[in-house]
């Protein structure tokens, strides 16, 4: 009867145990799906981010002076450097930055090296964007080319 | 003897029962509360509303965007990098969105359990949120 009553309170311990880790256990199963239903595919993010680069006369966008007209895919090449990518798009200085969008810029022909934002490390390019179709206006002439954007975080 | 031996099983028999009927309840419980809560709406919104911002940054000029939607249970509020959502009555719990606007840009703007709510960019470079 000792051991009897010895081995309940073992086995009641252990079931409280196995008890306590399984609904905590759901609880953390249910959070983890929610989390994933909600999450918004970073590829789409970065491209909405990403549109202002072309669109926005902030960026690199060209804009006639005279109409004040806008042209979205129009490069300025006047444009086309580190300081006006800064003015555009900066993340956080401190370490958030570096999990946050971060971005580098390519105009096929125009750009040497690549543009980069201030977090954007080379040799942690996560994945990058579809090419954009781009002009570049060089006087009176638009010149056809191609816009790598590539992201890190 | 025998009859002690009968009466004990018969209690932890019922004892288990309890514990078993306790466990159910706390998983349905836990199931209810996140079935109900309003955390995944609030998401989706503080989501969009980041995802609208960035849209109208790189929108040359004027440009207004209603959220489709009735937002009556949220009040919002917009800063000049983030977008706070809690819910107008029920739980303060907020959810944040962050976004980075070019250099020159203001953004301000609070609403308070409106039906619809539009966000607008101005010429001055300006993106405010208001009641439509």
């Amino acid at each position: 009867m000792v051991f009897d009553a010895t081995r309940k309170s073992l086995y009641w311990m252990m079931a409280g145990i196995v008890i306590t880790m399984t609904i905590f256990g759901f609880a953390m199963i249910l959070s983890m799906f929610q989390n994933s239903q909600l999450a918004t595919p970073e590829e789409f993010e970065a491209e909405i981010i990403a549109l202002r680069f072309t669109q926005s006369e902030d960026c690199f966008a060209y804009k006639d002076l005279k109409t004040g007209r806008v042209f979205p895919s129009v490069i300025d090449p006047l444009k086309l450097n580190k300081d006006q990518l800064q003015r555009c798009y900066q993340t956080s200085t401190s370490a958030k930055g570096l999990k946050d969008f971060n971005f580098g810029v390519e105009v096929d022909g125009f750009t040497q090296t690549p543009l980069m934002t201030n977090n954007f490390i080379l040799n942690r390019v996560k994945f990058e964007l579809p090419k954009k179709k781009v002009f570049v206006k060089n006087g009176d002439q638009f010149i056809e080319t191609q816009m790598k954007v590539s992201i890190s975080r | 003897m025998f009859s002690q031996k009968k009466g004990n099983s018969a209690l932890m028999l019922m004892f288990e029962i309890i514990i078993v009927g306790l466990v159910v309840f706390m998983a349905f419980s836990i199931a209810e509360k996140f079935a109900t809560s309003q955390t995944s709406n609030k998401y989706n919104l503080a989501n969009d509303f980041g995802l609208m911002v960035n849209t109208l940054v790189a929108s040359p000029g004027h440009a207004i965007v209603n959220y489709p939607g009735d937002l009556t249970p949220f009040n919002i509020v917009l800063k000049q990098n983030y977008v706070e959502i809690w819910e107008a009555e029920g739980s303060k719990s907020t959810i944040k969105k962050m976004f980075d606007v070019p250099i020159g840009y203001k953004l301000s703007g609070f609403t308070e359990k409106q039906k619809d709510v539009c966000l607008e960019k101005t010429l001055d470079r300006e993106i405010k949120l208001r009641k439509c």
